[in-house]
């Protein structure tokens, strides 16, 4: 009799001991973080938010969420697993940059999905650092940022995988969107309603990486007040293509409106309005900028031409 | 023992006095504003936010961003450095005067002003909503501007690279003004996307240059003007300055003249439409030019389009 029934005591224990350890361990799906009273050592809930994006997304599981709850000041995180990082509408909540690293960096592997939404990532001036750094990731999507300030890039993907940006500004950077896909690699981007603008160099500059594919989608979006190029497309080495579609945007106020630079560069243009810059059109190096005949191309100091049309379908 | 003792706590004075002036004058690339719990003391953190944009003016780096986190109305403000103000989004913050301007931008010319999100009130009484005379530029994205006697956004001065988007003005004056008025040979840039300007007791958008050698350009898009008693888009240049306006996907509607585009101006429609008005289109000689693909119907004068342009 007494046996059995220790037996089963030590069973009861195990499993006691098994469970508990099972409820420390389980990451939440949902984390939450506060800047007006967040601790980070709090286990991130509701009614105890963390402090730190960092801190959340330690605690939060891969494929969770961390939500911003009020307005304040966050800093910076290296982002390693899929997660999105939301700010509750009515929110604003303003990433700062530290002055000694990017204030979103993804590391996020091959397979990590990662969302932005309704973050004001806002940069110094005094280092040459980077708004959000996409280094690996299937997916970056952001929308409804505000990425300025930076003296580096507001956005820059060196990476293969598909990077989305809609309804975001990204203005006062030293160069707006960098895009290189990864060597042999495929980078695609979609970029919609959004405003790139003010940047000192280039609003986007989309570059070739050897044996490696570019495509890059502009739709409804503004390039304004770029001192460079406000896209500027260039397929720099040995078998790359970059390939764009610009699609009912505009480009005014910039250096040039549009460039495409070398053998293996195409952007083409419809419903488009390239209008106010030094140069509307520019093309070198046998890169070619084809229309829908359906472009506004007007009023730009040089106009410039397209290479060749393409038809409407 | 007692030496080394007052020596120590001398040094600690002395270490508590510079980390409080420190403290005291240290600005903030980041401060907030609270109508409910904000009070006029401190850094204007998010934990402990002001009240009012001209003590947070002084307490915020050049280059820095006030937000406002939660609703209520503000007293006006001049704006001398680059800055952001900005309403959280959902938050409803109301500038409310009933004399002068709601906001004053007099900056330096490499000085970038960006308003967002904010509802500006002018009580009908009031001269300007946004009145920038000197800037590098002025960015107004996601704001409402109503009921001021003068211009609801005015930007003029020397020349500036401006962007408007996503804004309202209504029962103005002049709706939105883009000039160069002083300098000569400078140009400035003017984008308009996505706005609605209705109601106005003169014109809804004007784009004009003063003296010799200016130039003003703009693209506006996506934007619609309505109601506005004389004229809806005007583009003007005067004493010999240039101006050009593109006007792509907008609509003038229900206005004394839809398009206006005077003697220096180089005008360029297309895309838009252009009802009800009682004079659709009036521009000099070569002025005013349609791409062709443009609606004007149901005004009571048509007028004309005084010259076209290709698409490419």
């Amino acid at each position: 009799m007494d046996n059995p029934r220790s037996v089963t005591q030590i069973i009861l224990s195990v499993v006691a001991v098994i469970l508990t350890t099972c409820a420390a361990f389980a990451q939440p799906s949902q984390t939450f973080v506060s800047a007006q009273n967040g601790v980070d050592g709090n286990p991130c809930t509701l009614a105890l938010p963390c402090r730190s994006l960092a801190s959340a997304h330690s605690l939060v599981a891969a494929g969770g969420r961390i939500l911003i709850v009020d307005s304040g000041d966050y800093a910076e995180i290296t982002i390693t697993k899929s997660v999105s990082i939301e700010a509750a509408p009515g929110v604003a909540a303003v990433l700062k940059n530290p002055a000694i690293s990017n204030v979103i960096t993804v590391n996020a592997g091959s397979v990590g999905k990662v969302f932005l939404q309704g973050l004001h990532i806002k940069g110094s001036t005094s280092t040459n650092l980077r708004g959000v750094s996409y280094q690996s990731a299937a997916v970056v999507s952001l929308s409804n940022c505000i990425i300025e300030g930076f003296s580096g890039e507001g956005i820059k993907a060196q990476a293969s995988g598909h990077l989305t940006i809609s309804q975001t500004t990204v203005r006062h950077n030293s160069q707006g969107i960098v895009l290189t896909p990864a060597s042999s690699g495929l980078l695609t981007a979609t970029i919609e309603s959004s405003l790139i603008e003010k940047s000192n160099f280039n609003g986007i500059n989309a570059s070739g990486a050897a044996n490696a594919a570019l495509r890059l989608t502009l739709r409804d979006t503004n390039l304004a007040h770029n001192v460079g190029a406000g896209l500027r497309a260039i397929a720099n080495v040995t078998n790359s293509t970059v390939e764009c579609v610009v699609e009912n945007s505009v480009s005014f106020d910039n250096g040039v409106g549009l460039i495409a630079e070398r053998d293996g560069t195409v952007i083409r243009v419809s419903n488009s309005t390239i209008v106010g810059n030094a140069q509307g059109l520019q093309i070198s190096n046998l890169g070619q900028i084809f229309s829908r005949l359906n472009n506004t191309l007007e009023g730009n100091t040089t106009n410039g031409t397209f290479s060749e049309v393409y038809v409407a379908k | 023992m007692l030496h080394s003792k007052f020596i120590a706590q001398i040094l600690f004075i002395a270490l508590l006095v510079v980390g409080f002036s420190l403290t005291v004058s240290a600005q903030s690339a980041t401060t907030y504003l609270s109508a409910g719990t904000g009070s006029d003391a401190g850094l204007c953190t998010s934990a402990s936010p002001c009240r009012n944009l001209t003590y947070a003016l002084t307490q915020t780096q050049a280059g820095g961003v006030i937000t406002i986190i939660d609703s209520g109305e503000f007293a006006s403000a001049s704006i001398l450095k680059a800055i952001t103000i900005q309403a959280a989004p959902g938050v409803k913050a109301v500038i409310n005067t009933a004399s002068g301007n709601a906001l004053t931008v007099a900056a330096a010319t490499t000085d970038f002003v960006i308003l967002r999100g904010l509802t500006l009130e002018g009580q009908s009484t009031a001269s300007f909503g946004i009145q920038s005379t000197a800037a590098g530029g002025v960015q107004i994205e996601n704001c409402v501007v109503r009921n001021f006697a003068g211009t609801g956004i005015s930007l003029s001065g020397n020349a500036g690279k401006h962007s408007i988007s996503n804004t309202t003005v209504q029962n103005c004056n002049n709706g939105i003004v883009a000039a160069v008025t002083t300098a000569s040979f400078t140009t400035a840039f003017a984008l308009i996307n996505n706005c609605r300007v209705e109601k106005m007791a003169t014109t809804g958008i004007s784009i004009s240059a003063n003296n010799s050698g200016n130039k003003t350009l703009a693209v506006i898009r996506n934007t619609v003007v309505l109601q506005c008693a004389s004229i809806g888009f005007t583009s003007n240049g005067n004493s010999g300055a240039e101006t050009e306006m593109l006007l792509e996907n907008c609509v003038a509607s229900h206005n004394g003249t839809g398009i206006q585009s005077t003697s220096t101006a180089k005008t360029r429609v297309s895309n838009c439409l252009v009802t009800g008005n009682t004079l659709a289109l009036s521009g000099a000689t070569g002025t005013l030019r349609t791409r062709g693909n443009n609606t004007i119907e149901y005004n009571t004068t048509e007028g004309s389009f005084t010259g076209s342009f290709s698409a490419k």
